[in-house]
């Protein structure tokens, strides 16, 4: 009880303090909406400086109580990206990106999945139309200033304004603009996932060297799609969600080979501009195992169900509530 | 500063050492000026990974403020003098701090054990994965369930085998070990089978789905590659 108390006047004093911090450096930004429109600018930038710079750091990534640090190399060569994620904890897990592909190494099953890279499009709230759209669902704000990976950030707040969809709270380099620490937070501001850079260097060239996989592959188990199937189709509309979230809409829907599965899955991706929920759609002959109910990885839920014949999954960084509900409005049509 | 000291401030810091450890250890604390620092190093770990550190962070706050009271005229009783002024640095969510002592510590023990757990869930494998393997024909799903009681400090301390594998179709209610605070796990059961990685076909069609859903672009929170982390993570409980 005690230490309750103790906790909320401490937060009330932090939350004093920063409010004292932000009086101190936007003394001209007493209305919301100028803190809103610089913290949607900031977001803007870190999502170009994500794709475009070359940056070789170092994070831990904690969810729930598991953390694990991990290295990531990013190089950016005319307009082509390739970056390398490695595990320095426990396994040594990578995941190597191109443009091409996908491809994620599991040392501990011996085994190698690779999936087909889509070009990277830049945060839809970098485009100019959606960003009043996305205002609606959630409430920007700059909460401050700190310091992460010995370097200044700004503190950008995104709060949603109902239960269906998660907050974020990110630290981003006043200089580089790039992203240094994220927290994905529940309803009740809690972190499910946090990400937080201790070291980042952002070096001219990076050699190719640092971009290949540390195991040759040879004694693995691969698992890809044939080429010849490789092209996805656009969707022909015999599934139809029924319900979302007020703000989500259908950003793509395409039948699309995957590695783990013989015949092409429907995926259709809905959007609010922010978060991003996937519905997969294969018949349930194709499928080893079905998956009834809830599954969840960090911040990731995953909610599945058994439509006609068919595996209906729902994936997506929202809440239980919504994956379920969208997956259990999935209907076919005739 | 004894070799004991280490583990048992992170247990005082979960309020977890009993009351007569707690005692000793306080009377430590108070007369350990390098057992005072380490503390204050903790909350300050635990801070760092809350995001709740004050940018104007005093060093040794302890001692400064015991250093003023012991000029005080009144003479304060040990306990008095933790509780008071020990407590509101401390903050809340105090055990995070164990975990980030887990990870300076942790993984030692965790390459120590880690086979024979991999092991136990290999035996009790439902389902094995492999290209050219005939699709299983049971209608209903094997269900995996692990099941991890312990807590950080427990398992920084004893490492005790937490794989327990249910094939029941009931629901089970996973119990996930909580940190009390800032990083927390929802806290209702999970029904389906546990994302576990490599356990089971479930858990590949799972991340094959998750590449093909970041590849659409992922949230903001996780720019670029980052939303890989959720494949790349090793998870030594589960």
């Amino acid at each position: 009880m005690n230490q309750a108390n103790d906790g909320k006047a401490r937060h009330q004093a932090i939350c004093f303090y920063r409010l004292f911090l932000f009086v101190l450096i936007f003394p001209s930004s007493a209305q919301a909406t100028d803190t809103s429109a610089t913290a949607r600018t900031i977001l803007d930038k870190m999502s170009q400086a994500t794709q475009r710079l070359n940056y070789d750091g170092t994070f831990v990534y904690r969810r729930g109580d598991e953390m694990d640090t991990m290295r990531i190399i990013h190089k950016a060569e005319d307009g082509r990206e390739f970056a390398r994620l490695v595990s320095l904890t426990g396994i040594a897990r990578e995941v190597i990106r191109d443009n091409e592909s996908v491809t994620c190494i599991f040392p501990d099953e011996k085994a190698v999945m690779v999936e087909k890279s889509r070009p990277r499009k830049l945060l839809p709230a970098s485009l100019p139309e959606p960003i009043e759209t996305v205002a609606e669902f959630y409430t920007f704000s700059l909460a401050g200033t700190d310091r992460i990976a010995g370097r200044s950030t700004w503190i950008v707040s995104i709060n949603p304004k109902d239960q269906f969809r998660y907050g974020y709270r990110l630290w981003v380099d006043l200089e580089t603009n790039l992203l240094l620490k994220s927290e994905l937070l529940n309803h009740n501001g809690d972190a499910l996932e946090q990400i937080l850079f201790t070291q980042i260097s952002l070096p001219e060239d990076i050699p190719e060297s640092l971009l290949k996989p540390a195991i040759s592959g040879r004694d693995y188990t691969w698992y890809t799609h044939s080429s010849e199937a490789s092209a996805a189709r656009a969707g022909n509309g015999q599934w139809k969600v029924t319900w979302l979230p007020r703000g989500f809409a259908m950003s793509d829907y395409e039948i699309q080979p995957m590695a783990i599965s013989r015949m092409p899955v429907d995926h259709m991706v809905f959007s609010d501009g922010l978060a991003m929920i996937s519905v997969f759609i294969e018949e349930q002959e194709q499928v080893r195992d079905t998956l009834e109910g809830l599954s969840q990885m960090g911040a990731v839920n995953a909610f599945g169900i058994l439509v006609g014949g068919h595996q209906v999954t729902a994936v997506g960084e929202v809440p239980r509530v919504t994956v379920e509900k969208i997956a259990t409005s999935v209907v076919q049509r005739n | 500063m004894n070799e004991k000291a280490p583990k048992q401030l992170s247990l005082l810091m979960d309020g977890e050492l009993s009351d007569a450890d707690s005692k000793d250890l306080i009377r430590a604390l108070l007369s350990d000026r390098a057992l005072r620092a380490a503390w204050e190093r903790y909350h300050l770990i635990s801070s760092i990974l809350k995001s709740s550190i004050p940018t104007a962070y005093g060093r040794m706050l302890v001692d400064r403020v015991s250093d003023a009271l012991s000029e005080e005229p009144t003479v304060l009783a040990p306990q008095w003098h933790v509780n008071r002024f020990v407590k509101p640095v401390a903050g809340f969510a105090i055990a995070a701090s164990v975990a980030a002592v887990a990870v300076l510590t942790v993984q030692q023990n965790n390459s120590n054990v880690s086979p024979e757990r991999v092991q136990q869930v290999v035996q009790h494998r439902p389902v094995t994965d492999g290209p050219g393997e005939r699709p299983q024909q049971s209608a209903q799903p094997k269900r995996v369930v692990i099941a991890g009681t312990e807590t950080p400090a427990q398992r920084l301390v004893q490492n005790p085998p937490v794989v327990t594998v249910s094939s029941s179709d009931s629901p089970q209610p996973v119990v996930r070990p909580q940190v009390t605070g800032v990083v927390t796990v929802e806290s209702q059961p999970v029904i389906g089978p546990q994302w576990i990685q490599g356990q089971s076909a479930v858990a590949s069609r799972l991340n094959s789905y998750l590449i093909n859903h970041n590849e659409y672009g992922a949230n903001i929170a996780m720019q670029g590659m980052l939303p890989y982390v959720r494949i790349v993570t090793y998870e030594p409980s589960e």
